[in-house]
């Protein structure tokens, strides 16, 4: 069931008399609970659900009334709300008897809210949400221990005596944990597959205060006892076991060894790493040789295993400051056994928080600008119809007043009238949102939970609606009220007004541009993601390997490599297919393929790290990197040791003057010695990998794996036909070794679509508000017209009468509309313009203002709202003259 | 009875009969008779303050087992049930209206 009407039920509640309020949550929570199971059966179950939720609000009505009847007392307030019941009662009556102009209000209003609370509750997930599963993160706290590097960049590190001298050290600590994220190659029922996982100390869920959704978490004991046992993640349990709770006790390979589930994590918990929401397994530090290599690549334990980056989460007793002083003076002790270039360590506490609000307060600011924008128009649409409502309305008023009612509760009685309608409005909002954040769900990888946060923001901004746009007209008609004496004349109200002319230029201005920047944006987007590609991205498939986690020798990971080439070149519909080292096609630097390289004349001590990577057969052509000079390898070059290698032209004019053919270079692993190093001859000039820019960075191929290269990524070039996928490199991948999953395989279409999804996704909302935004200012400009043309009926009849013609009178209202909207227009593309400016000092990559994109929406936003006017405008050419001058 | 005895509604006549034909909770007077729960849910609240009606909980162990929360069940006072009669006998269309409305 959605937390939606249970949320709407015990907001409502605070309103029910303090001692039948229990028993009437429980009653409604009862009834809702029992609804959505018969619900579950019929059609839309959501929103029959939330307009059952809705009988609350009448009901709580009744019940304070009720309450009242029974004790036979007048509320202390009586009188007041008295008056306040009988204003929404007439507001109701006001409302439903004119529908049209209440439907737009709402829908008008409800977008921007929706829009509003949408984008709020991203910043909610992002930065004010807990991290699910946790107790009490308020008592948690971060311990870090920092060195500066030579290159100046804060780097964490410590090892594993350090957090046993911190756990020891801090007494304003209940307790301190650690944690070292790593991925295991995981083995379940003949399924071979990678999983992100952790290394935890066994107080870890201890600390954290996790309650398992199944079995139990780790005890300090299964540290003790070097018990082979894993936790997984509620997703995983879902995934592989259908939620069975048997599942608890069954075994799980990680790593090659074979673990006892003891339990699993409650839903979406992943420990209170930032940006992490993947973690499937976690491993008890007794069994961190199954992760952790020694420099020989040899298995070491979590003691043996030197400086990591483990993240220590603590408990804390006392205050922030009593631990963060207690931490300062470890720095020393810590310092004492540290040698050469890990000296000067720094130990820091800070709070567990997804992002520290005051520093994420710019960037909030600018993400709700936006919605705040759509919403403004919203708001200036109501108001611009509640005023034209108003004037129609104005001999109500003066018959009122004529009465004896004061002018305060006139501007009451509209202001009750605009917070019923905002309130109406946030409702429909909420239920706009929570159906747009479920459409979303998908594509975004954190939860977007519609909490309490987020109903107060909604409710905050649905009353600071109903101020934005009841106040203007409530104050128009106090002023108008002042003056009895047109009690007389029939409907009255002047046709040209000057706040109303103001109000639609506003709203020109706002929703082009929005229109503009979004357009701006998008072509941002566009611009950055459009490459030229020399392979069809859509046909190169990239998976890759590591065989780490296995503890692999060298000769078994080249015959394993050696082995998934031959079988997936010999699959139907490959064109091509090769190994390489590291991630070459995304615009990461990856210095883990680096080699250390002499250029020539270049001495011992002269050698830079610099990027390279193993280049297999097959591996040009599949990668679509093309050959300028030379020749490529043949398979006679392949043996080691390897005497020839290939670079780019990047590489050739940065280091080798554009004269790289038969040079002779060193090379040698990364920080390798001279000694140790290779001599070998350039015997070709290659061009970038697809999907590259052309001024990428230098980059060296050398024809077979110069060390032990454990990881590995596959590059598969295949036709049209479609006959290679996943499923046939899973099956090759099988017949080799079950045991080594196939890593992130994707094609290079689906994984520029994934990592451009963000950026795409924040101009396309961008867009699209700009869109809704015009539609709301078109809206709002129908309605207008509308009741302008009401208001100008009879002179619109006289005209008529005196021999005007319908083109006439209908280009003047179009002419009369038109006008404040293109001063709208012309101050919007001034405004969107200098946005665009903004947006390309700051950004990299924007695109060029395109004065011919703001040209073109202006159009656009000229020609919506001249047939917004139209129609209204033909009703007013259709008036029958004699008719109108009958009802004098 | 006393002089200012607040005439029932159609709305009220219905609550009652369909508490008389022995539709006991909130969700089901709704779905019987069609009207939505902002009309039920009020109206159960008057009857009840006009001692028409009495309410009481489900037996608890009943909604434990189920993982639910207890629901509040409503029924005839015997002033109601004379009530009803009396209304009955005034509107004899009322049972026609019922089985109309409930068919819906």
């Amino acid at each position: 069931m959605s937390p939606l009407p249970l949320a709407l039920v015990r907001i409502l509640a605070l309103w029910v008399p303090r001692a039948s309020r229990d028993g009437w949550i429980e009653e409604w929570s009862g009834e809702l609970h029992h609804a959505a199971t018969v619900f579950a059966s019929r059609r839309f179950p959501a929103v029959r659900l939330l307009r059952m939720a809705l009988g609350a609000v009448p009901d709580v009505i009744a019940v304070r009334r009720a309450a009242r009847f029974i004790h036979r007392v007048p509320g202390p307030r009586g009188r007041i709300f008295h008056g306040i019941s009988q204003d929404l009662r007439f507001g109701c009556r006001a409302l439903a008897g004119s529908p049209g102009f209440a439907v737009s209000v709402i829908a008008s209003l409800s977008i921007g809210i929706a829009a509003n609370t949408a984008a709020f509750s991203f910043i909610n997930a992002a930065v004010f949400r807990p991290f699910p599963g946790v107790t009490n993160q308020r008592e948690l706290v971060r311990v870090g221990v920092s060195t500066r590097t030579r290159f100046g960049i804060w780097e964490i590190s410590s090892t594993h005596e350090e957090y046993e001298t911190l756990r020891g050290g801090m007494p304003g600590l209940q307790d301190l944990a650690a944690h070292y994220r790593v991925e295991f190659a995981g083995f379940f029922r003949g399924e071979a597959s990678a999983l992100d996982g952790a290394l935890v100390t066994g107080n870890y869920f201890d600390v954290l205060g996790v309650r398992p959704a199944a079995g139990r978490v780790f005890l300090p004991r299964d540290e003790a006892d070097g018990h082979a046992a894993v936790v997984i993640s509620h997703a995983l349990w879902r995934r592989w076991f259908r939620a069975d709770p048997e599942a608890v006790g069954q075994f799980l390979t990680v790593n090659g060894a074979a673990l006892e589930i003891v339990g699993v994590a409650p839903p979406q918990f992943h420990g209170v790493q930032k940006g992490s929401y993947g973690i499937d397994v976690w491993v008890p530090f007794s069994l961190a040789h199954l992760a952790l290599r020694g420099p020989d690549r040899r298995p070491v334990s979590v003691v043996a295993a030197g400086y990591l980056p483990f993240t220590y989460i603590g408990r804390r007793r006392t205050t922030l400051e009593q631990v963060a002083a207690q931490a300062a003076s470890l720095t020393r002790q810590i310092n004492e056994h540290r040698t050469g270039e890990k000296q000067g360590a720094t130990v820091s506490v800070g709070r567990v928080w997804l992002n520290d609000p005051v520093k994420a307060a710019p960037a909030i600011v600018g993400f709700m600008m936006v919605p705040l924008l759509v919403l403004a128009i919203a708001c200036v649409n109501a108001a611009n119809l509640l005023l034209a409502r108003s004037s129609q309305r104005s001999r109500d008023w003066r018959v009122r007043l004529a009465l004896g009612a004061s002018k305060w509760r006139i501007v009451r009685q509209v202001l009750v009238e605009s917070a019923l309608l905002a309130i109406i409005a946030a409702g429909a909002g909420l239920a706009l949102t929570s159906w747009a954040l479920k459409l979303v769900a998908h594509l975004w990888p954190m939860p977007l939970p519609m909490d309490a946060r987020v109903l107060l923001f909604t409710v905050a901004t649905a009353v600071g609606t109903a101020i934005a746009f009841g106040l203007a007209p409530a104050l128009h008609v106090s002023s108008r009220a002042a003056d009895p004496s047109g009690l007389s004349r029939i409907v009255t109200g002047p046709a040209r007004s000057r706040v109303r002319f103001a109000l639609i230029a506003t709203q020109a201005a706002l929703s082009l541009g929005l229109l503009a920047t979004g357009a701006q944006f998008v072509k941002t987007v566009h611009a950055q993601t459009g490459r030229a590609d020399s392979v069809p991205p859509e046909r190169l498939l990239i998976a890759s390997f590591d065989l780490d986690p296995l503890n692999v020798r060298r000769e078994a990971a080249d015959d394993f490599y050696a082995r998934v080439l031959e079988g997936t070149s010999s699959v139907p519909g490959v064109v091509a297919a090769g190994f390489s080292i590291g991630g070459l096609i995304t615009d990461a630097m990856d210095m883990s393929a680096a080699a250390r390289i002499w250029l020539p004349q270049q001495g011992p001590g002269e050698g830079k790290n610099q990027l390279a990577a193993h280049a297999s057969r097959g591996f040009f052509a599949a990668a679509g990197v093309p050959l300028l000079q030379g020749r490529l390898f043949t398979d006679a070059e392949r043996a080691t040791p390897v005497s020839s290698v290939i670079v780019n032209q990047s590489f050739a004019s940065t280091f080798l003057e554009s004269n790289a053919l038969n040079r002779r270079l060193r090379i040698g692993t990364r920080n390798s010695e001279y000694g140790a190093a290779l001599d070998v001859t350039v015997i070709g000039v290659v061009g970038v990998a697809t999907g590259y820019r052309p001024d990428s960075y230098p980059m060296l191929y050398y024809p077979a794996p110069v060390a032990h290269a454990p990881a590995r990524t596959l590059y598969v070039l295949f036709d049209e036909s479609g006959r290679f996928n996943l499923t046939a490199l899973q099956a090759v991948v099988r017949q080799v070794d079950a045991r080594v999953p196939v890593r992130s395989p994707a094609t290079l279409r689906e994984r520029r679509e994934s990592t451009g999804t963000e950026r795409r996704f924040l101009a396309s909302g961008v867009a699209a508000l700009g869109i809704f935004a015009l539609l709301l200012a078109a809206g709002g400009l129908y309605s207008v017209v509308s009741y302008v043309v009401a208001l100008r009926r009879h002179e619109i009849g006289v005209r008529l009468a005196l021999g005007s013609t319908g083109y006439a009178v209908v280009g003047l209202i179009v002419r009369e509309a038109l006008a404040p909207t293109a001063i709208g227009a012309l101050a919007g593309t001034g405004g969107a313009v200098a946005t665009a400016l903004v947006v390309r000092s700051r950004m990299y990559g924007a695109a060029p203002v395109d004065p011919l994109s703001f040209a073109a929406a202006a159009a656009f936003l000229l020609l919506t709202m001249a047939v917004a006017a139209l129609i209204p405008a033909r009703h007013a050419a259709g008036v029958d003259p004699m008719v109108v001058l009958r009802e004098e | 009875m006393a002089t200012a005895v607040p005439a029932l509604s159609y709305t009220g006549l219905f609550v009652l009969q369909a508490l008389e034909r022995g539709h006991r909770f909130g969700f089901d007077i709704m779905d019987v008779t069609g009207l939505p729960s902002g009309t039920i849910y009020p109206a159960l609240r008057r009857l009840e303050a006009l001692a028409l009606v009495r309410s009481d909980w489900e037996p608890n162990h009943r909604a434990r087992e189920e993982g639910r929360p207890r629901r509040r069940y409503y029924e005839l006072t015997p002033a109601g049930r004379r009530r009803l009669g009396e209304a009955e006998v005034r509107y004899r269309a009322l049972g026609r209206l019922f089985a109309r409305r409930s068919s819906s």
